[in-house]
C-alpha cells in the first residue's frame, strides 16, 4: 500500500518540478516542454528473473535546453535514454510510465507513428563512433539515408548536397572527401561528427546523446562536444546528454539528473548541484573523482552498485552510504523538492552540509618534494630506460615495395626509482602501451637499452628472462578479458608461484589466501570464477596476481580506465596503499591527467612515440612547458578546476576549447 | 586490386600444383596394379610386364612425375588405360552433366538458405526459427545417397514424373534437361540450403545485435529496411567464404550423387576410375575438381574484397 502511495507521489513531484525550472542565464520563465517522461520504469530479463533496471524515472525537457543524466554503469542511464525512441534490446522491456512528446505519447504509438518520430523529432548519439556507422555504406549514402527516409520528395542530389553542406557545419574540411569515404576512412571523432551530422540533418527538436564522447581521446572529446553544441544551437534542439562523467556535465548541462539503482536520486541545476550536492551518493561521486589540480587520498564510495531484482524496501544507497541510519534501511526515500527545481531522494539531505565540510576538511596530500629528488641522496633507479625504439614493420608485398616500418615507440628514455611511480601518460596510438610491454619484453625492441636494478635486460634470455619477469610483473586494462574465464580465482592467482616454482600444495594456498586480503577480497573468493565479479573485483584479483611473485615493479597498463568513477578511487587507493606497504615501484600507463595527479611521482607526456615532456608531477601539471601538455590539459573538462575539492564556488565557468574542426 | 588478385592466382597455381602432387602419389599408394586390371584375369605374365613397359610403370615414380607434369602443361592428361581414349576427351564429355548440377544445386540452395536464415534470425525461438532449424537439421541427419534413393522410389519408381537417371543439356534440350536434373539438383541444394541457413541465421543474429542497426532504427528506418539494407549485407560477409567452402563439399556430393541417379558426369567417370586403377583418368579427373574448387574459391576471395570497402583498401 506504501509502495503505491509513493509511486504516486514520484509522479505528482515529477509533475511540480515541469512546472517552474530554473533555466540558464537566470532566468525563471516557463519554457516550452519538449519531452516529459513520467513514472517510466524498465525491466530487463536475466537469468535471475526481471532486474528493474529504471524505476520510476520522471523528466523534463525544455526547448533549448540541455540536461545532464549522470551515473555509473548500471545506473539505468543508458537504459532510460534507449526507451525514450523504444530502441531497447529484446530482453528489456518498459512496464510503466509515458513519454509524452507534444501531445503524444511515444510509448502508445504504432510502428509506423514511432518511425516518423525517430531521426525526424528525436535523434540519437550513441557512445562508440567506431560501430555506430554501417562499415559497408559511403558516409553519403547514410546522411542521404536519414534525410530521405522522412523526406521522400527531397531528390538525391539535392540530399547529398545538402550532406555536404552538414558536414561542413560539423567540422569538415573537405566534405566532398569526406561523403565518398566509408567510416573505416575516418578517425574516432571524425566517424562521431558523421554521427552528429546524421543526428541534426531533420532539425530535431531534441538530441539524445548517450555518452557521446566516451570512446575519444580527451583532446578529441572537447572537439566533439563543442561541435555538438554548435550543432545543436543551429537547430535550434534542445538535448538530453547522458554521461558518466561530471566534468563533461559542468561544462555542457544546464540542468542535471543524477541516477543510481535505477533511479533518479537528485536534480537541479548544474551549477548548484555540483557546488552544493545534497544527496550522499553525488557528495560522494564528486568527491571520488581525482582532480587535475589537487592531490589528496581520494574519497572513495566502499562496494559496488546494485542490482536490484526486487521493489525496495530502503535506501538502494544505504548498503555504501557512510551516513546511513535505521530509517533509510526500512524505508525507501521519496523523490522530494527542497527549492524550486531542486530535487532529492535521501531522508537527511538536509545534513549535507555537515558531510561536506568533514570532506572538504580532509588535508591535501603531498605529493614529492621536487627538492628531494634533485638532492644527491636519491637512491639508485630500479629501471633505466634509454633510446628505447620499437617498429612495426609494414606489411609485405608480392609486387610492389613492402609498406614502410611504422615506429610506435622513438628514443625513449626514463627511470622509475624504488617505491616511486611513473606515469606515461598519452592518448591512443601515442606508444605508451608498446613502451610498457617493451620494458617488460612481451614484445622485443628493436632498439635501446634496458637496465633493471643493475641487470641488463636486453641481454636476457631463457631462465634469466624468467627470473627478471618475477619482479616486473603486469596488470592491464580490461578486467574482463585479462583473465581466464574457466579458471577459478584461486589457480589464476597461484599460477605463477607454480610456474616459478616458488610454492606449491598448501603454501600456495596460503598464499593465494593473504593476497586475496591484501587487495580487499576474502578468503573464500578463490574458489570462485571470474564471472562472478565486477569490473572493480577483477582488476584487484589481477594485482593480486600480479603480486603474487612480489616483484619490485608494477607495470599498470590503464589499469582503472575501464572502472566506474568510485571503483576507480577505490583501485587507486589500494594501489597507494599496496605501494607504500611493498616499496613497490609502479609505470603507471593512462590517459587521464588527473589521475597523473592522483598517483604518480613523475610524469612523461607522449605523443606519437616520443617522450615530449617529463618531469615532477605536479609541476609538470602546474606549469606545463611543452605545447601538447597544454593542449591536454586545457581539454580535461573538470568540475572543480577552480578550487580546492568540493569548493561552493559555482563553477559552471567557460573553459577554453581548443581548435575546432 | 589488381596486385591483390595476381598474388592470389599465384598462390592459386601453387595450391593447386601441390594437389595435384599429392593425388598423383596417392594413386599410386593404392594397392592394386593397372597392368593386371587391363591385361584381365587370364592374362600371362607375360603380357602384364608388356603392358606396364608400353604404360611406363616400371619406370622411378620420381621419372613418371616429371613426365606426367611435362604432359600437363602442354595440356595433355594421357590415355584412359581402361578406355584407351584421351583423358580430356573423356573429361570433356563429363564436365557438362556435373557442371549443370553443380550450378544448379547452389542457385536453388544459396537463396533458400539465405531467405531460411533470415527469417529463422528475425524470428528467433518463434515458430518460423524452429521450422527452419528443424528442417535443416533433418536435411542434415540424412545423407544425400539415401535422400536421393528415397526420391528415387517416390518419383520415378512410384508417380513416374521423373526419369530415374541419364542427362540431358538444359540448353539443347531442356525438357529433358530439367527433367533429369530436378531430383539430383533437390537432393544437393536442399544441403547446401540447410548449411547455408545455418550460418546465415547466427550471422544475421549477431549483425541484428550491431550498433549500426540500432542507429539504422534510430534514423526511423523500417524494420525491413533495417534487416534487408542495413543488416543482411554486413550478415553475409562471412557467409560469403562459407558459400566458396560449399562448392567443395557439393563437389563431394555431387560424385555420390550422380553414381544414385546414374548421371554420366565427372562423379560416374572418377568412382569407375577408381575400382579399375585407372591412373590417369584418376588424376584428370581430381585436377579438373581441384582447379573448379580453387577457382571458386579465388572468386570468392576477390568478390569478399568487393563487397567489403575495408579489404578494398
Amino acid at each position: 500500500m506504501k509502495r503505491v502511495q509513493q509511486q504516486e507521489d514520484h509522479g505528482r513531484i515529477g509533475a511540480v518540478a515541469s512546472s517552474g525550472v530554473t533555466l540558464p542565464g537566470g532566468a525563471n520563465r516557463a519554457r516550452e516542454c519538449v519531452l516529459d517522461v513520467a513514472d517510466l520504469s524498465v525491466e530487463i530479463r536475466t537469468d535471475d528473473g526481471p532486474l528493474k533496471a529504471v524505476q520510476h524515472v520522471s523528466l523534463q525537457v525544455h526547448a533549448g535546453e540541455v540536461l545532464g543524466i549522470v551515473g555509473e554503469s548500471g545506473s539505468g542511464k543508458s537504459i532510460t535514454a534507449l526507451s525514450l525512441l523504444r530502441l531497447l534490446p529484446e530482453r528489456a522491456s518498459v512496464t510503466g510510465g509515458s513519454v509524452q512528446l507534444g501531445a503524444r505519447d511515444v510509448l502508445a504509438m504504432d510502428q509506423t507513428q514511432l518511425r516518423s518520430v525517430r531521426g525526424a523529432q528525436i535523434a540519437m548519439i550513441f557512445q562508440d563512433p567506431l560501430t555506430s556507422l554501417n562499415p559497408l555504406m559511403t558516409v553519403e549514402h547514410q546522411l542521404v539515408e536519414a534525410m530521405r527516409l522522412h523526406n521522400r520528395k527531397l531528390p538525391r542530389d539535392e540530399a547529398a548536397v545538402r550532406a555536404g553542406e552538414l558536414l561542413e557545419l560539423v567540422g569538415f574540411t573537405e566534405p566532398k572527401r569526406t561523403l565518398s569515404s566509408h567510416p573505416h576512412q575516418l578517425s574516432g571523432g571524425m566517424r562521431q561528427r558523421v554521427v552528429i551530422a546524421m543526428a541534426i540533418c531533420n532539425h530535431p527538436q531534441l538530441l539524445i546523446a548517450d555518452e557521446p564522447t566516451t570512446a575519444l581521446d580527451v583532446t578529441t572529446q572537447a572537439q566533439v562536444l563543442s561541435t555538438l553544441q554548435k550543432a545543436r544551437e543551429q537547430m535550434g534542439s534542445a538535448m538530453i546528454l547522458i554521461t558518466h562523467d561530471l566534468g563533461v556535465i559542468a561544462e555542457h548541462a544546464d540542468r542535471v539528473s543524477v541516477m543510481y539503482g535505477g533511479r533518479i536520486v537528485e536534480s537541479g541545476s548544474t551549477s548548484e548541484l555540483l557546488s552544493n550536492p545534497r544527496h550522499p551518493y553525488t557528495l560522494g561521486l564528486l568527491a571520488s573523482r581525482p582532480s587535475v589540480t589537487t592531490r589528496k587520498r581520494l574519497h572513495s564510495i566502499p562496494g559496488t552498485p546494485p542490482q536490484l531484482f526486487e521493489e525496495l524496501t530502503s535506501c538502494a544507497f544505504a548498503p555504501r552510504c557512510p551516513h546511513a541510519q535505521e530509517r533509510c534501511r526500512t524505508e525507501p526515500p521519496a523523490l522530494r523538492e527542497l527549492a524550486e527545481g531542486r530535487l532529492v531522494a535521501c531522508h537527511f539531505a538536509e545534513q549535507a552540509d555537515t558531510w561536506r565540510s568533514a570532506i572538504e576538511a580532509e588535508e591535501p596530500e603531498v605529493g614529492v618534494d621536487p627538492a628531494d629528488v634533485a638532492s644527491s641522496s636519491a637512491p639508485q633507479p630500479l629501471l633505466t630506460v634509454s633510446g628505447l625504439v620499437k617498429d612495426f614493420s609494414g606489411r609485405r608485398r608480392l609486387f610492389r615495395a613492402s609498406d614502410a616500418a611504422l615506429r610506435a615507440v622513438d628514443d625513449v628514455s626514463f627511470q622509475i626509482l624504488p617505491g616511486r611511480t611513473l606515469a606515461l601518460v598519452g592518448e591512443s596510438g601515442s606508444g605508451k602501451s608498446t613502451t610498457a610491454r617493451s620494458v617488460l619484453r612481451l614484445i622485443e625492441p628493436t632498439g635501446g637499452q634496458l637496465s633493471f636494478d643493475g641487470i641488463d635486460v636486453m641481454a636476457l634470455s631463457g631462465a634469466a628472462l624468467r627470473r627478471f619477469r618475477r619482479n616486473a610483473q603486469l596488470v592491464q586494462q580490461d578486467p574482463y578479458s585479462a583473465l581466464n574465464p574457466r579458471r577459478t580465482v584461486g589457480d589464476a592467482i597461484g599460477e605463477p608461484l607454480r610456474v616459478h616454482g616458488l610454492a606449491s600444495g598448501r603454501a600456495v594456498a596460503a598464499k593465494v589466501t593473504e593476497l586475496l586480503e591484501a587487495v580487499g577480497l576474502r578468503p573464500n573468493h578463490a574458489r570462485r570464477f571470474p564471472h562472478e565479479f565486477s569490473g572493480g573485483q577483477r582488476q584487484r584479483i589481477c594485482i593480486a596476481r600480479a603480486l603474487s611473485l612480489e616483484p619490485r615493479l608494477l607495470v599498470l597498463d590503464e589499469p582503472v580506465s575501464a572502472l566506474d568513477v568510485s571503483i576507480q578511487a577505490q583501485i587507486l587507493n589500494l594501489l597507494s596503499d599496496l605501494q607504500r606497504e611493498r616499496g613497490l615501484a609502479f609505470l603507471f600507463i593512462t590517459h587521464d591527467l588527473a589521475v597523473v595527479r592522483a598517483i604518480a611521482d613523475e610524469v612523461a607526456v607522449m605523443y606519437r612515440g616520443r617522450i615530449v615532456e617529463t618531469g615532477i608531477a605536479s609541476e609538470v601539471l602546474d606549469r606545463p612547458q611543452h605545447d601538447y601538455t597544454r593542449t591536454l590539459l586545457a581539454a580535461v573538462p573538470d568540475p572543480f578546476a577552480a578550487g580546492v575539492g568540493l569548493s561552493t564556488e559555482a563553477t559552471h565557468a567557460v573553459r577554453p576549447m581548443i581548435g575546432q574542426g | 586490386m589488381l596486385t591483390r588478385a595476381l598474388s592470389r592466382l599465384l598462390q592459386t597455381v601453387l595450391v593447386m600444383l601441390g594437389v595435384v602432387t599429392a593425388m598423383f602419389l596417392a594413386v599410386r599408394a593404392l594397392p592394386g596394379d593397372p597392368a593386371v586390371q587391363l591385361a584381365g584375369p587370364s592374362a600371362t605374365p607375360a603380357t602384364i610386364v608388356a603392358i606396364r613397359a608400353q604404360y611406363h610403370l616400371n619406370d622411378p615414380i620420381f621419372t613418371q612425375y616429371t613426365h606426367w607434369l611435362g604432359q600437363l602443361l602442354s595440356g595433355n592428361l594421357g590415355i584412359s588405360i581402361i578406355y584407351q581414349t584421351k583423358v580430356t576427351t573423356l573429361i570433356g564429355q563429363s564436365l557438362q552433366p556435373s557442371l549443370q548440377l553443380l550450378v544448379a544445386a547452389m542457385v536453388i540452395g544459396v537463396p533458400l538458405g539465405v531467405l531460411g536464415g533470415v527469417l529463422a534470425a528475425t524470428h528467433r525461438r518463434k515458430p518460423a526459427d524452429l521450422a527452419v532449424s528443424g528442417a535443416g537439421s533433418v536435411v542434415l541427419g540424412m545423407p544425400a545417397f539415401w535422400t536421393g534413393l528415397l526420391m528415387l522410389l517416390l518419383f520415378s519408381v512410384k508417380l513416374h514424373w521423373f526419369p530415374s537417371g541419364g542427362w540431358a543439356n538444359v540448353f539443347t534440350n531442356p525438357g529433358d534437361g530439367f527433367t533429369t536434373l530436378a531430383m539430383p539438383t533437390v537432393t544437393l541444394g536442399a544441403g547446401v540450403a540447410a548449411v547455408q541457413a545455418r550460418f546465415v541465421r547466427s550471422s544475421m543474429i549477431e549483425a541484428l545485435t550491431g550498433d549500426y542497426v540500432r542507429t539504422a532504427r534510430a534514423k526511423g528506418a523500417s524494420e525491413r529496411r533495417v534487416v534487408w539494407v542495413h543488416a543482411l549485407r554486413n550478415a553475409l560477409l562471412p557467409v560469403i567464404t562459407i558459400t566458396g567452402i560449399q562448392v567443395g563439399a557439393l563437389l563431394g556430393g555431387v560424385v555420390v550423387i550422380e553414381n544414385v541417379f546414374a548421371r554420366p558426369g565427372l562423379g560416374t567417370l572418377i568412382a569407375n576410375a577408381i575400382s579399375q586403377r585407372d591412373y590417369p583418368v584418376v588424376q584428370g579427373v581430381t585436377l579438373v575438381l581441384v582447379a573448379v574448387f580453387v577457382l571458386v574459391n579465388l572468386a570468392v576471395d576477390l568478390l569478399y574484397s568487393v563487397v567489403d570497402p575495408r579489404i578494398r583498401h
